[in-house]
């Protein structure tokens, strides 16, 4: 895996874009629409967090790292273990992010965590936002 | 590795394919984002990567399996094996030789041994079987005993297959069972169910094909998936066409191969001729004549690579060393390879001297045709 800094990130000039994998078309150009800057890390990182250990081809250390845990009951370890597997995961496979600050709370009535990341793009100091349900099945 | 707008195209891991596709990629001005895991390009690489690699696998292991030497099925050795008229040598049963001494009640003209009388002998704390695989006539003799000596038994169970034949091209005649010793096998037909007339058929393969007519009851055998045996007939060309409605008799043995070999004595698990085994009148003694031997396993993939050419060449003459060679090696699979060469040897050496005793015969005969010769002084 490429770092950060192979791409020669010194300036904010830096523009991010990647494809959007549900695959929209463009209502006016019918091309496929792209995400660009943060919403790209945004939707990165959702990627990240929603990926299970051996799904990526010869990539087996490549893991989001929560699924495990959605399965055991809803106590504070759960959520503790919960937050510290996205903040590896952050950590470990994007480094464009900056992690500022993850909350975890159960949804008991959806049997489900409710996950909120806080975080900063490397190249820009505007904090983000990112509000994910992770459920069993999805 | 440099940025290029060529795609690399040569390699085959999957890794150097998705560093082939980011560097492809990396010349391209539309995306940027493909070397960050999370990423959708990224998705999209290890899918392209995984379908390259996965396309590549597939071919490499293709070519492979297109040649003799490079085949790793056992599936496909055998399909190139066929090309060169070879067919792989089955697991053979170990057999023995058994001598009786029959002492019925009465003074029968003959005794029978039945054929499927089974045996058992322990080897290694492990009972097999081992049956006759034909009926064996005991006279009286003119003392009035009833001695039958070297009967041989085959290890192994007989076992049966029977099929209807149905008017589909795709019916196929399989011995279900692994294992099978197909020297043992004999095939029958049944011309149908309101029909008792049954016919033998005999082997194929064992015959010069060229000399098959269309009415000669034959089959043809090959092995197939699962280490299994297929049964096939004459299309009306070479060897007689099944018909609808034919019932077609399998009947083989399946052994244990070599565990069998050297099995030394043997208890009858029933009576044998009607008699139990006993010093008594009636009764009968059993002795062993011959230890079992001859059992051997199927033949592996590597030996049939190994072999293969080897009887293509030879074309099952006799003529030089590697004739024998082959031959032996195709009949006696069992055999060591050090005795082999001793026995190769040995066949060898005997040919050489018949063909000089030939010679010599020939100069004899010339030599006494002739005319005396004129003693000059």
């Amino acid at each position: 895996m490429a770092t950060i800094f192979s791409k020669g990130l010194s300036t904010n000039t830096r523009r991010w874009s990647d494809l959007d994998l549900d695959f929209t078309a463009h209502p006016v150009t019918k091309d496929i629409v792209t995400k660009n800057d943060v919403e790209a890390v945004k939707r990165s990182i959702r990627n990240l967090i929603l990926t299970n250990r051996y799904e990526r081809p010869f990539q087996p250390e490549l893991d989001g790292g929560v699924t495990r845990h959605l399965f055991e009951l809803s106590t504070p370890h759960t959520k503790y273990d919960v937050e510290s597997a996205v903040r590896t995961a952050i950590s470990n496979f994007e480094t464009r992010a900056e992690v500022l600050d993850i909350v975890v709370g159960g949804n008991l009535d959806r049997n489900g965590f409710d996950v909120t990341i806080n975080f900063r793009v490397i190249n820009d100091p505007e904090p983000v936002t990112i509000e994910l349900f992770l459920e069993r099945l999805r | 590795m440099p940025t290029s707008d060529k795609l690399a195209i040569t390699d085959l891991e999957f890794d150097t394919i998705k560093s082939n596709l980011k560097t492809f990629l990396k010349a391209q001005s539309q995306f940027q984002d493909y070397d960050f895991e999370g990423s959708g390009m990224s998705v999209l690489i290890d899918l392209l990567a995984y379908n390259t690699h996965y396309i590549g696998y597939y071919a490499n292991m293709l070519g492979n399996e297109m040649f003799l030497d490079s085949s790793s099925l056992r599936e496909s050795i055998i399909s190139h094996a066929k090309h060169l008229n070879v067919m792989p040598t089955s697991r053979t049963a170990a057999k023995a030789k058994l001598n009786f001494t029959f002492r019925p009640s009465g003074t029968p003209t003959t005794l029978t041994i039945a054929k499927g009388t089974q045996f058992t002998s322990t080897i290694n704390g492990v009972a097999y079987t081992f049956v006759t695989n034909a009926a064996t006539s005991v006279p009286r003799s003119t003392t009035g005993t009833y001695v039958s000596l070297a009967v041989e038994v085959t290890e192994g169970k007989i076992l049966n297959k029977a099929y209807t034949v149905v008017d589909d091209s795709a019916q196929r005649f399989i011995i279900p069972n692994v294992n099978v010793d197909t020297s043992t096998i004999t095939v029958k037909v049944q011309k149908a169910s309101g029909d008792s007339e049954v016919f033998t058929y005999t082997n194929g393969d064992a015959v010069d094909v060229t000399t098959i007519k269309g009415t000669d009851r034959v089959y043809f055998l090959q092995e197939i998936e699962d280490q299994k045996y297929e049964i096939t007939f004459g299309d009306g060309t070479v060897g007689k066409q099944l018909s609808t409605g034919n019932i077609v008799f399998i009947e083989y043995i399946v052994s244990n191969g070599t565990l069998a070999n050297k099995a030394s004595s043997f208890t009858p698990v029933a009576t044998v001729a009607d008699l139990s085994i006993g010093s008594g009148t009636p009764g009968f003694d059993l002795t062993t004549n011959t230890n079992a031997t001859g059992g051997a396993d199927l033949q592996t993939a590597s030996s049939i690579q190994f072999q293969a050419p080897k009887l293509y060449q030879a074309q099952k003459r006799a003529t030089t060393k590697n004739d024998y060679k082959a031959i032996i090696l195709e009949q006696r699979s069992d055999i060591v390879s050090q005795s082999m060469v001793v026995r190769m040897q040995i066949l060898f050496n005997m040919e050489k001297f018949l063909l000089h005793l030939n010679q010599l015969a020939t100069i004899l005969l010339v030599l006494m045709q002739r005319p005396p010769l004129k003693m000059i002084y």
